[in-house]
């Protein structure tokens, strides 16, 4: 639906886009990820055609984004970085604006401003004008607009920053559906988000793109290796034997005690709690065999957790250049 | 021409909705309604060629404030980012905006129409007369209009759009009067430029093709370096 071949995007000596190239299924919610200006604007203004492209060639529904601009435009929905909009209108009049701009034909126009009201829960507000809302609502007044014409591809930059975290949910819930009948790109900073919403992720930085996978594949690669953390008593000074136990362990790469014990508390009476964190050889997992080990030496188990590499270390990994 | 009539009605809604726009309309009508009863009343002619020359150095102050806002509202709040994804070309918003705010320059300029009517009941005027300076008024109304807009496309600065296009109309306001101080080849050039000189026939009665042809050819001039304007952020 969204192809994208080589994009380049200069400003002067600048290079914002550097060579990017990725494709969005029909039907996909892709994350369009990158630290604050890494060019995902940029990018996404290329796509809706607001920007020409220094090289490169993107098409959208078929059409190319340079000498079919118009045809591009009339297939998708976009919500702007921080959804300007004219604040003398009120929200149903220009939702019925943008509607006519879009060439929704006459007798329809009623019925998609009212199902883009609906459906971005802003009907309520629908006499109200758009200047004197608040942030979140005139968010999605522009998400509204974004769907108000019923695009099949949706481009929406940041559309849950400024809204509540009630209103955030309702907005992933609704791109989430949104996604079974339209092809969504989104871009946003809240990653657990992407964890939720989105099927792949598209990380870019520096104009660079570093990173490109589904969410599936990036859970299937992790559950080899990664961590494993574990909370038990044991008794005075034994921390380092069990320590030493653990990291016999079959599967066990080292062990780690980032927190003293007095950091976690002492048990009433007894002796402290003492927390272990173990990195696990790829393709292992030694949770089974820790348990095991701590109860045969009669420690007290009180947590016992497989941390999975999150999106979240993903992305500053490859955004920061540090490699943990 | 549906996206052009969607834009251009956008914009007289955006027009009739700000206060700066119903201060300019206030203040025309008190003030040409003021010369108007100050030449009829001193000259005791039934002539609107007075009020009509108060009207047009109005409109050369007044138009700038009614421009001003056409793109640089839209830059400055990235409203451009939603009108220019939709599916319009540049010369369709150019146009609407063109429009728009032409018809609010008009509905500015009936209520005059009034003075016309008291000549005609008091006295005997040349309604011929009275047909041509309102032709004149709407023709320069174009030219007016399509100058603003495009000082309006060069900036996001609502103030900095209205300074260049006062200053532009000043210059095509006074520009005639320059050529009687150039070299003879480059005179007729200069005179032509003129805004007055083709206003001035018109308010005489002469419906010139000469003057028409300036006033349309300078709107279309304006508007197309507004088209190119809006358009280069594509090749810039």
């Amino acid at each position: 639906m969204i192809q994208v071949e080589q994009l380049t995007k200069r400003y002067g000596p600048t290079v914002a886009v550097d060579g990017i190239s990725f494709q969005v299924e029909q039907g996909e919610i892709v994350g369009f990820l990158g630290p604050n200006g890494a060019g995902k604007t940029t990018t996404m203004r290329i796509l809706t055609c607001f920007l020409p492209a220094t090289s490169g060639r993107v098409t959208i529904a078929g059409h190319e984004v340079f000498s079919d601009s118009l045809e591009v435009r009339r297939n998708i929905g976009y919500l702007p970085e921080s959804a300007p909009l004219y604040p003398e209108m009120r929200v149903r009049e220009y939702l019925a604006y943008r509607a006519r701009i879009k060439e929704v034909p006459g007798r329809e126009r009623r019925m998609r401003v009212e199902y883009a009201m609906d459906r971005c829960g802003v009907a309520e507000a629908e006499r109200t004008l758009i200047g004197s809302l608040s942030k979140g609502y005139r968010q999605r007044v522009g998400l509204a607009d974004a769907l108000v014409s019923d695009p099949p591809v949706l481009i929406l930059d940041e559309p849950t920053i400024g809204l509540d975290p009630n209103q955030v949910r309702l907005v992933r819930d609704l791109i989430r559906d949104l996604g079974q009948k339209h092809t969504v790109l989104l871009s946003t900073h809240i990653l657990p988000e992407v964890e939720m919403v989105c099927g792949r992720v598209i990380i870019i930085q520096s104009g660079k793109l570093v990173f490109q996978d589904t969410l599936a594949n990036i859970a299937r690669q992790s559950s080899g290796g990664g961590k494993v953390v574990v909370e038990a008593r044991v008794g005075p000074g034994e921390a380092e034997k069990a320590a030493a136990v653990l990291e016999a362990a079959p599967g066990v790469l080292r062990v780690l005690r980032p927190a003293s014990p007095v950091e976690t508390g002492r048990a009433e009476g007894g002796s402290p709690w003492a927390v272990f964190e173990i990195d696990v050889m790829p393709g292992a997992d030694v949770r089974e065999e820790v348990g095991r080990r701590m109860v045969r030496n009669g420690w007290a188990l009180r947590e016992l957790r497989k941390e999975q590499p999150s999106l979240e270390d993903i992305f500053v990994r490859l955004t920061t250049g540090d490699s943990h | 021409m549906r996206n052009v009539l969607a834009v251009a009605r956008r914009e007289i809604n955006a027009a009739f909705l700000s206060l700066l726009a119903w201060t300019v309309i206030t203040i025309f009508l008190i003030f040409s309604g003021f010369f108007f009863w100050l030449f009829a009343s001193r000259t005791h002619e039934a002539s609107l060629e007075g009020t009509v020359g108060i009207i047009s150095f109005f409109f050369l102050v007044g138009t700038p404030l009614l421009t001003m806002r056409l793109l640089s509202e839209e830059y400055r709040s990235g409203t451009i980012e939603t009108l220019m994804s939709a599916p319009v070309t540049e010369f369709q918003v150019i146009l609407g905006k063109f429009i728009g705010a032409l018809a609010f320059y008009g509905f500015m300029l009936a209520p005059t129409l009034v003075y016309a009517i008291i000549l005609r009941v008091l006295g005997k005027p040349d309604v011929g007369v009275i047909f041509s300076s309102y032709l004149g008024l709407a023709a320069m109304g174009c030219e007016f209009v399509a100058l603003g807009l495009f000082c309006s496309t060069l900036t996001r600065n609502q103030i900095v759009a209205a300074v260049f296009a006062l200053v532009a109309l000043l210059v095509l306001w006074v520009i005639g009067a320059v050529g009687d101080y150039l070299p003879a080849p480059l005179r007729p050039c200069v005179e032509y430029l003129g805004t007055m000189q083709h206003l001035n026939g018109f308010s005489a009665g002469r419906v010139a093709f000469r003057d028409l042809f300036y006033f349309f050819s300078m709107t279309g001039f304006w508007l197309f370096l507004s088209v190119r304007v809006l358009e280069s952020r594509r090749w810039r």
